[in-house]
């Protein structure tokens, strides 16, 4: 909001220069949001830029801002106090009021102008509104406007002949209605909006906009001055529902004074006669059908002690609310009166006025501390939370850290999650981010497209975070882990020649989570993923923890302008939450040599490594500590259709060592069970059977 | 007295020619020069000390000990020192500048380094770390912190809604009102998120974004206790003697409200172009809990006090790492995220 120096001065002396008022009501919570000042050797020439909070209508304007001033200063406040003649016509005579609903407007208070000549502002006053980056209309309109800025009331002139049977009524809109409002645009009416209406139906949108046909024009001669006060919902409803903010309805929805009408009614009459002459009709009409008792709110000084931290000083804290407009009944010093002034709607409770006092005090008066308070349930989870450990077995396998948006392509959940409909955004910022996403998929394949166009050789990302699922009642949001790799492999040396990722990359990834989760025995299967997108396993990696590994389908590749091959895996992680991670349990260190002996043996491709590693231990007459696949060759000397898979097997006994020939007898019977129970033959021998 | 003289001359002699021999061989003759079992010059001096008398002998035979610790020691040293300058190199040129081999971890994103950042800092004074739904209803998001229907408050907070007369939470705030809600005070928790508010995506708005939340309530907690965990949260999560900022602002949920400043990092205050000559930096949103609120939640709003404050994540990481576009962190761009390597 803007605001005149030279404005401010005709109510309050200022003697500091305009950026230390700016820097005195930023600490008092008026906080300058800018300040132009084009000749530094008048301070009246400066404009100044406040931030006037939503709670503080009352400052909107130079008179209630010049009170905030003068309360810290010190300074007196001198505001005009116009008086209007009486001795002509009375308001009653010309023009009648009537409020059909005191719910939505408290009070109507008018007069007429008589006879005035409406015509171009004087100099002083364009020059005043211009100042603030208002525009001057006529000495009527601009009358009223300067009212506006200057003691904060909305008010509103009619052309009085053009009002039918000279006469306003305050009444909901009815059905069918409808108003051309001053900016020529025709407005059908909602029931239930609150409107001004003459005896033929509705001439101003009541608080919001006046209306064309009873505009003020340059054949005007008889005017009728609303000064109302209109309920700030009903306001913001009809200015929502129209998309229709204006000065007034700013102010009305954030509240008016209705103890101003009068007041501003009788500035805006006597300044109306004064540029365009006329007769103001005395006394005016006051409809005010819900008068409001004067608010009292308790103020204990104890609670001020308790709520900021300082000891009070009694006859600051009295002197600078009654500065403010407060009157203040010390009668019981331990409990206050504190009378609430009309134009301060936001003061409603005892905490309001300790805000007050902090506020003149500057919150620099008050010191600082640390609370000692504990939190039982406060410090460091020993554990740590599922999501962090998430990301630490993520960071540690080589993946970077992706953060994408919970708003996502509708389309693109479904073709990654096409079992799942993702849940809607009423209201979009674009068509592309209307549901809330159902898999961490689509975020990550944007990045993969994003990092690959820019030249990155290797796309390595992962990200933890919620994925969103219909369910009864509210979505739910369940937590997620999901990694994209594409390109160059995770780890690159020179000594490692070029490598591009595999579903292995992936796979490991996947193992390396479940491993850190505490999951010790993840189960993977062949499967086909979302109808085709994904080529890959499925993955069961603990009790309810399941996910997903594989290769993205050329056509979402294309959907997303990916041209790498490109490897996922997602795995859902809520079944884990509180879920204690198992705890590691100390093995004593074997004390007897282990014997390790390599085999290869040639399997049909049908043939899994886990049958493979069952039957060693199953048929093994000796301990066997680990067995760990360290090669698979396909190709010469093996036929198609098959693969030679090399195994090496550690044997270890606990409480002996272990002869040559007891091995030996024991690595003979697994290569016999592997010939019988899988048709597995040793390389280099025959065809598997 | 003679034999000292021997000593003196012996040794002088002894160390030039130990200067004198620059490779193995050379070393070699020097060895048996002086130790040699028969003409060795310490070995003949050994020798003559039979010949000294008695009374002088102890102090003579510890001058040629001395001597021979002395030449031992030196020629063991010039020993080493010349196998050392003539080992031939283990690597070649181009092999010692070959780069080696490790398995390098990912990059946490810059978010998630700010966010255990601050939880660490809030542990550490046993705060607890909360959490709520992402998805909110009007009354968690809006209603029980004292911002009714119709409030113009609202428009600041522009909501994504999700179907089933739901939104998408604009604050962290919410969070407060849950844990008010499940458990009674002393509270002291923080809440780190995500937040939504239907802002159009550019340089300094981003319609998803992550804030902090903090609350701690009990009895005779007082706006002195807020600046000071402020003041004392500045500047761990800068590293520096920051100086704290209150100045009054309004949130319908805290009153008295504030909005807090850091002296600015860049110029320690004295005003520069990160700051916009202020030598402030805005921080965020604080004040104490209205009673209202204690009111929604059951809390005795006469017993307990309590204050709270809110702060934004990414503006923290583009403080901390001079980052100019909030858009770099929603790109996932790895050349942005590799920047910023734990």
């Amino acid at each position: 909001v803007r605001f005149s120096h030279a404005w401010l001065a005709d109510y309050v002396v200022l003697r500091d220069p305009p950026p230390e008022v700016g820097r005195r009501l930023t600490a008092a919570g008026v906080p300058l949001e800018g300040l132009v000042w084009p000749d530094p050797a008048d301070p009246g020439t400066a404009v100044y830029d406040f931030d006037v909070f939503t709670n503080r209508p009352d400052c909107m304007n130079h008179q209630g801002l010049a009170r905030e001033i003068a309360a810290l200063t010190g300074e007196l406040l001198r505001l005009p106090q116009p008086l209007v003649p009486g001795g002509g016509k009375t308001t009653s005579s010309v023009a009648t009021v009537g409020i059909e609903n005191p719910e939505m407007c408290a009070r109507y208070s008018a007069r007429c102008i008589l006879g005035a000549r409406v015509g171009p502002s004087p100099e002083w006053l364009r020059h005043r509104l211009e100042s603030i980056g208002q525009r001057s209309i006529n000495n009527v309109v601009d009358a009223t406007n300067y009212v506006l800025w200057e003691m904060g009331h909305p008010l509103h002139p009619f052309d009085l002949d053009r009002l039918s049977g000279r006469q306003v009524v305050v009444r909901t809109a009815r059905a069918g209605e409808s108003l051309v409002t001053l900016d020529g645009e025709e407005r059908r009416l909602d029931a239930g909006t609150l409107v001004i209406a003459d005896a033929r139906g509705p001439v101003a949108l009541a608080g919001v906009m006046g209306g064309q046909a009873s505009e003020i024009g340059s054949s005007t001669r008889n005017i009728l001055l609303e000064s109302a006060w209109f309920d700030p919902v009903s306001i913001r409803r009809t200015s929502k529902a129209l998309g229709l903010h204006t000065d007034a309805s700013h102010r009305f929805e954030r509240g008016a004074d209705p103890g101003a009408t009068l007041a501003a009614l009788d500035r805006a009459a006597m300044l109306v006669t004064e540029l365009a002459g006329g007769e103001v009709t005395d006394p005016a009409i006051d409809q005010h059908p819900r008068p409001e008792p004067p608010l009292r709110v308790p103020l204990r000084p104890a609670r001020v002690r308790a709520l900021l931290g300082i000891d009070i000083a009694a006859e600051g804290a009295r002197g600078g609310l009654e500065r403010l407009g407060f009157a203040v009944d010390v009668t019981d010093p331990a409990r206050w009166a504190v009378q609430v002034p009309s134009f301060r709607r936001d003061i409603t409770r005892e905490v309001d006025l300790i805000e007050e006092i902090a506020r003149q005090r500057g919150y620099d008066a008050i010191p600082s501390a640390l609370p000692v308070a504990q939190d039982a349930a406060g410090g460091r989870d020993p554990v740590g939370r599922l999501d962090d450990r998430a990301r630490a077995a993520l960071l540690a396998a080589g993946l970077s850290e992706a953060v994408n948006f919970a708003m996502a392509d509708r389309d693109e959940c479904l073709l990654l999650a096409p079992e799942t409909a993702p849940p809607a955004i009423e209201n979009p910022l674009q068509s592309g981010a209307a549901s809330l996403r159902t898999t961490l998929l689509p975020g990550l394949l944007r990045n993969t497209a994003h990092n690959l166009n820019r030249g990155v050789s290797g796309c390595h990302l992962f990200e933890v975070g919620h994925v969103f699922t219909p369910a009864a009642g509210r979505p739910a949001e369940t937590l997620r882990a999901a990694g994209v790799l594409a390109g160059r492999g995770v780890w690159s040396h020179w000594s490692l020649g070029r490598r591009e990722v595999d579903l292995f990359d992936a796979r490991g990834a996947v193992e390396f989570l479940a491993e850190r989760l505490g999951m010790t025995a993840p189960r993977f299967a062949s499967d086909t993923i979302a109808r085709g997108a994904v080529a890959g396993l499925r993955a069961v990696l603990g009790d309810g923890v399941t996910g997903i590994v594989g290769e993205v389908s050329p056509a979402v590749l294309r959907r997303f302008e990916i041209d790498r091959r490109t490897f996922v895996f997602e795995v859902g992680l809520e079944g884990l939450h509180g879920v204690r991670p198992p705890d590691r349990r100390f093995a004593g260190l074997p004390r007897f040599p282990a014997v390790r002996r390599d085999l290869a043996v040639v399997v049909r491709e049908n043939c899994t490594v886990t049958a493979i590693e069952e039957v060693i231990r199953g048929v093994s007459s000796l301990p066997i500590a680990e067995v760990q696949v360290f090669d698979r060759y396909r190709g010469k000397g093996v036929e198609a259709g098959c693969a030679s898979v090399a195994l090496q097997v550690v044997f270890q006994h606990p409480e002996r060592t272990l002869a040559a020939d007891e091995v030996q007898a024991a690595q003979d019977a697994i290569v016999t069970a592997l010939q019988d129970r899988l048709g597995a033959r040793l390389r280099g021998s025959g065809p598997p059977g | 007295v003679i034999v000292q003289e021997r000593v003196r001359g012996i040794r002088e002699q002894f160390d030039r020619d130990l200067r004198a021999a620059a490779d193995p061989a050379a070393l070699a003759a020097v060895r048996v020069r002086y130790l040699g079992r028969k003409e060795g010059l310490l070995t003949l001096l050994l020798r003559d000390l039979r010949d000294v008398a008695p009374a002088d002998r102890a102090i003579a035979g510890k001058a040629v000990n001395d001597l021979k610790l002395h030449i031992d020691s030196a020629l063991h040293l010039a020993a080493a020192d010349l196998e050392e300058r003539s080992a031939a190199p283990v690597l070649t040129a181009l092999e010692a500048s070959l780069p080696g081999r490790t398995q390098r971890p990912g990059a946490p994103h810059p978010i998630t380094q700010v966010r255990t950042l601050i939880e660490s800092i809030f542990l550490e004074m046993g705060y607890a770390l909360e959490s709520g739904p992402e998805i909110e209803t009007d009354y968690y998001n809006f209603e029980a912190l004292n911002i009714p229907a119709h409030h113009p408050a609202r428009d600041s907070q522009d909501t994504f809604y999700v179907e089933g007369g739901l939104l998408l939470r604009t604050h962290t705030s919410p969070v407060q009102v849950r844990t008010m809600e499940r458990r009674p005070p002393p509270i002291k928790m923080v809440a780190i998120g995500k937040a939504f508010r239907r802002d159009p995506f550019d340089a300094t708005h981003s319609p998803m974004f992550h804030q902090v939340e903090g609350l701690v309530v009990d009895e005779g907690i007082t706006f002195a206790h807020l600046k000071g965990t402020l003041e004392h949260f500045c500047r761990k999560v800068f590293d520096r003697a920051v100086r704290l900022r209150l100045r009054p602002s309004f949130f319908p949920f805290v009153e008295p409200g504030a909005e807090y400043d850091v002296s600015c990092i860049f110029c320690d205050g004295r005003g520069c172009g990160r700051c916009k000559g202020s030598g402030w930096i805005e921080m965020g949103g604080a004040g104490m809990v209205h009673p209202a609120v204690f009111e929604h939640v059951g809390y005795d709003s006469e017993r307990c006090t309590g204050f709270a404050f809110g702060l934004g994540i990414e503006r923290i990481a583009m403080l901390r790492h001079g980052i100019d576009d909030i858009r770099l962190f929603y790109e996932n761009d790895l050349r942005f995220l590799t920047q910023f390597p734990a």
